[in-house]
Parts: C-alpha cells; structure tokens; sequence
C-alpha cells in the first residue's frame, strides 16, 4: 500500500476531510464518512448546514461581563432579571456553563476563565480572566462558588482564586468532589472514593 | 489427601506456611499464575509462544541468547516498564516497527488478559480487551518481584533506583499509587517553571502563584512520603528475616530518609509546606524544588552501618536479594496472592551455600521463572514444572 489512506484522490474531497478531521473525535474514516453522506444530500440543506457554522462566528460573541458565549451582549444569563446576581459560579470553559445548567439547580450567574492556570503551558494568571472577576467583585457579590475541574490545575486555580478572594471580605466556596449518584461504590475509582470519604459529610 | 492440603494445587487456594519465627502463622493465598506468554518482536524474540505451568519454569541457554528478554516482557507486562531501559523502542525488534505482548493470569478467582503494543512513541495497553487510559490501571493485574543484576544499584547506586524500587512495590499494592506519582510530577513541574519565571523577572508578582504550586507539592508529596514510610515500616522486619536467613549475624536495616516529618500524609504536607516556604530563596536560585519525596532517600545499613558505603561485595549482594525476597513477601500479603518470581542470572554470583538458602527462603507455592546457564544445580534444588531453551531469540522446549 502507498500513499496517505486519508486522501481519496479528488481534491474537494480530500479538502473537506481534511478539514473535517480537525474537529474533535473526527478521525480520517469518520471523516470520508461524513463527506459521502454531505454529498448525496440536496444542495439546499448543505447550504443551510454551511450557513449554520458561519453564522457561529459571524454572530456570536464573548459576553463582555462573564465570557460565556452568547448573540446578545450582555448574554441572556447576564440580563436576566430572575438570576441571583450576587451569587457568581467561576467555570474554566463555556460548555462547564451548559453542564451546570442543565442542573436547573443554580440561579446565580456565571464567570468563565478560559482555562486554568499551567505555567508549564504559558498559562499565568494574566492569561485567563481572574482580572475581570476581580472587578465584578468590587459590586455587591455575596458568594463566588469555584467550580473550576477537580484537577491538578483546577485545584490549584481555585486555590489561587480563593486566596484573591477571601480578603475581600466575599464568601468563597469549592464545589464538592465525591461519588457520582446512582453509582456504585465498588466501582467508583480510588481517588474519588478516597476524597468522597475523606470529604464526608455530617448527618 | 485432602486436596487443600495438597502443595501447589493449580489456580486453586491453597495454604501456605512462610519461613521464619512468624512460621506458624499460616497464610490463605490465592495463586495468581502466568499461564501463557506471547511474545512478538519482542528484544531479539521474533515470535514466542510459551505454555507455562506453576512452579518453577527454567530458560536455559549460552549468554545473550534472549533468555533477560523473556523476563523483560512479563515484567513490562506487570510494570509498563523495564528494568533495563527507559526508551521502549529498544524493546522493538531491530528492523522491525512493532512489538507485541501479551499475557494470560490465572488467578483464584478470575483470569485476565494484559495485552501490551509498542510502536515507536505510542503504546497501548489493554486488560482483558478493554484499552488501559492510565498506566497505573495496569498495576496490580499481574504482580511480579524481579531478581536482576541490575538490583545491586538499588543498594550502591544513586538514591533514584532506590525510590524507583519502593514505588513499582508501593504501586503494585496501592491502587491510584502510580497516578499519585505522575500528579506529584506535574506539580513539580508546574512549581519549578514558576520559580524560573521567578528568577528572571526577579519580580514578586508570582509569589501568590508560587504558594498556590507549593502546596499542591506539598498535599501530594506527603501521601507519597507517608505511603512510603508505611511499607518501609512493614519491609523492616520481613527483611531482617530474610537477611538473616541468607546470610550471616549482621543485623540489617531499613529506613526512609527525609527532611520532611510525620506519619500521617497530612502532617508530612505540613511539614513539606514548611520546607519549601523556608528555602524558596535556594529554590528560585536553582530553578527547582529541592525538597519533598523526589530527594528522599532510603538507608540500608548492617550493623549500624551504611551497606552501599561500608559493605563487602558480598553484603551488597545479599543485601539485593533479601530486599527482592521481602518486596516478593510483602506483595504476598498485601495483595493475597503472591507475586510471580523473575530470576535472572543474579543468584549465580553467590556462592552455591548461599544459592542454597536463596531456594529455602522461596515459598514452594510462588510461580518462578528463572533463566539459568546450566540447570542442573536448579533441579536438584526444586522439582522443575517446565524448561525452556533459549538460542538466538527463539525459544523452544527443552
């Protein structure tokens, strides 16, 4: 066998795989897969499909007061008038948004950093949003709920933020590590299982 | 006879009494035994396909024939490592730009598949089918205690493969051991890029990042140290034995050497915090962290007295063996099955009393495999389950 297995021959083709397989969890068979079907479609729904992603960045935006993604500025949780807006939820990513809404269980609003401080990838406290946070701090804030990843990195952001925070006179929370619901215990991982144990709570 | 009583019952519980004062102490062991071994461009090992009984298994065969290699792979097997390199592509087959092995346990209860792929900078592990994400998933699916030559730079080396020595032990018993020790590693990494920042921009601008990485270090390095304290706490008195039982009067010792203090993982981090708070103004000089488990050291003396400084040629081999002999005992207890022996060569460097008193110290119960350059003394010591003979990589019943 010779050549790239991942080209095809036809040029369009192979450029919209290519292209394809940079997205996540795209592989080169996903790919080709995904390009046949696009091409035995109709002309109009391609158009709508190719529409749709440029519209993604034609109309939306960061929004200026948490970084979530959003077509209004502020964003529809920002200007809603039935959010607690003294209660902030810090989150590294949008999508940490959308998983935390989906709750139903919160009615602060939220802060996206943008990622978690790695000095070993570039990434300092000027490098995510801690400054803008501060600022939104200087208003009447009652809780700052960390809910950055419990990873090395998200630990560690959360302790840098909680040692920010605190002098400013806010209360500062961690969300909570432990076993998932509906789970089972002999099946959870050790480390889970070692901080839900030693993170146990009082009944 | 009642057949748990019986010596070596296959993949079964049997009952087994350890040497030593504790003697009547008779311990209930699940048997975990490698039943079949796969091997593919493997060192010098084209293909290998090897049927392996309990008991002891003996590779026969001149010098580097690839006799190290086959216990190389079931080490990689246990380990995801080897002991002789750290570069996986020099476990390829020259000219080849795959390797392959694999793995059948049998243990008291189930059997499992582990199943290894190396490419030039890739590897996949699976267990029974399923791809391994974590290395440390792999640990404690087949358990082995390996006898090397190489053992007797745990005692005289640098302190480096005496931590690498406790930690595949610790690992092999302590799940989440291995990603404990990868996280300590990042942190490390994260801390001491920062101190570098640090030492350029001379400014104090990082100093609250730097307090939130000492930390980290400090909460991850402390349930290191005290996971390693505990099994020095429990190698000591499994070692003197076996020490003793090898060798002569000396009295041997074991212990962890650290400047941080405490027992629990919390009051090591403590401690730990202390020191890096301390000598931030040496560590930012150096661009790195000159405290925590990373610089801890183990002390092995006989007599009072440093081995690696003060012992004969002689005292430093035994030393090495009776530490294999302990890491083996304690895997047994720890895990309830004892582990599979790997012995390479190194028994042969004793004298024939001393290899004597090596076979009565290895529970009759334990899988060994063993490469040997004559045999016979082997079998007159234990009776032989299985031999293979080794030539130029290929691998053949003898």
């Amino acid at each position: 066998m010779s050549g790239n297995r991942s080209t095809v021959g036809i040029p369009s083709v192979d450029r919209a795989v290519a292209e394809l397989c940079k997205l996540p969890g795209i592989g080169p068979r996903m790919a080709q897969r995904l390009v046949y079907h696009i091409l035995r479609r109709d002309r109009s729904e391609i158009e709508n499909l190719s529409r749709a992603l440029q519209d993604l960045h034609a109309k939306i935006r960061r929004c200026s007061i948490c970084g979530y993604f959003s077509e209004t500025d502020p964003c529809h949780i920002c200007s809603s008038d039935s959010r607690d807006h003294c209660v902030i939820c810090v989150v590294e990513q949008p999508q940490d948004v959308f998983a935390i809404e989906r709750t139903n269980d919160f009615h602060g609003v939220y802060h996206i950093l943008g990622g978690a401080l790695s000095p070993i990838d570039g990434i300092g406290p000027e490098e995510i949003r801690i400054r803008s946070l501060l600022e939104r701090l200087r208003g009447d804030i009652r809780e700052v709920i960390l809910a950055t990843n419990p990873t090395l990195e998200g630990d560690a952001t959360a302790l840098y933020l909680q040692n920010l925070i605190r002098p400013i006179g806010v209360r500062v929370s961690r969300i909570a590590r432990g076993l998932p619901t509906g789970g089972d215990l002999e099946f959870a991982d050790e480390t889970t299982l070692a901080a839900a144990l030693s993170l146990r709570t009082e009944m | 006879m009642g057949r748990d009583t019986e010596g070596v019952e296959f993949a079964g519980v049997i009952s087994v009494t350890l040497a030593g004062p504790n003697s009547k102490k008779s311990l209930q062991f699940g048997v975990m035994i490698l039943t079949h071994l796969r091997l593919i461009h493997w060192r010098n090992i084209a293909s290998a396909a090897l049927e392996l009984r309990p008991g002891l298994t003996v590779f026969t065969g001149q010098n580097a024939q690839g006799k190290t290699n086959i216990l190389e792979g079931v080490h990689y097997l246990a380990t995801a490592s080897s002991h002789r390199t750290r570069r996986d592509q020099e476990l390829i087959q020259w000219g080849e730009s795959t390797a392959y092995i694999r793995g059948e346990i049998t243990g008291s209860t189930t059997s499992r598949l582990v199943e290894c792929g190396l490419e030039p900078g890739k590897r996949l592990l699976k267990r029974d089918g399923q791809p391994l994400a974590r290395v440390g998933d792999l640990y404690g699916t087949l358990c082995v205690a390996l006898f090397a030559p190489e053992d007797l730079e745990i005692i005289q080396g640098s302190p480096e493969h005496r931590r690498r020595f406790l930690d595949v032990t610790i690992a092999q018993m302590q799940a989440g051991y291995v990603r404990l020790l990868q996280q300590y590693r990042r942190a490390l990494r994260q801390r001491n890029r920062v101190l570098r920042s640090l030492k350029m921009n001379g400014s104090h601008s990082e100093i609250p990042q730097l307090e939130v990485w000492d930390r980290s270090v400090a909460n991850l390095g402390g349930q290191i140290a005290a996971a390693r304290r505990a099994a020095i706490g429990k190698l000591g008195p499994i070692l003197r034995e076996h020490y003793h039982g090898l060798a002569e009067q000396e009295s041997v010792e074991i212990g962890y050497e650290s400047r941080s203090e405490g027992v629990l993982p919390t009051e090591i981090a403590d401690s730990i915090l202390d020191l890096l708070r301390t000598h931030r103004h040496s560590d930012v000089e150096r661009g790195s962290t000159g405290y925590g488990p990373h610089r801890d050291d183990i002390t092995i003396t006989l007599d009072g007295r440093s081995v690696a400084v003060f012992g004969s040629q002689g005292q430093r081999r035994t030393s090495a063996l009776a530490l294999r002999l302990s890491e083996a005992q304690l895997l047994a207890e720890e895990c309830g099955e004892p582990p599979v022996l790997l012995v390479d060569d190194v028994i042969y460097e004793m004298d024939r009393e001393r290899r004597g008193r090596f076979w009565t110290r290895v529970p009759e119960n334990y899988q060994l495999l063993v490469t040997a350059t004559d045999h016979r003394e082997l079998a007159a010591a234990r009776e032989c389950g299985g031999m293979f003979h080794v030539e130029n990589g290929s691998i053949r019943p003898a």
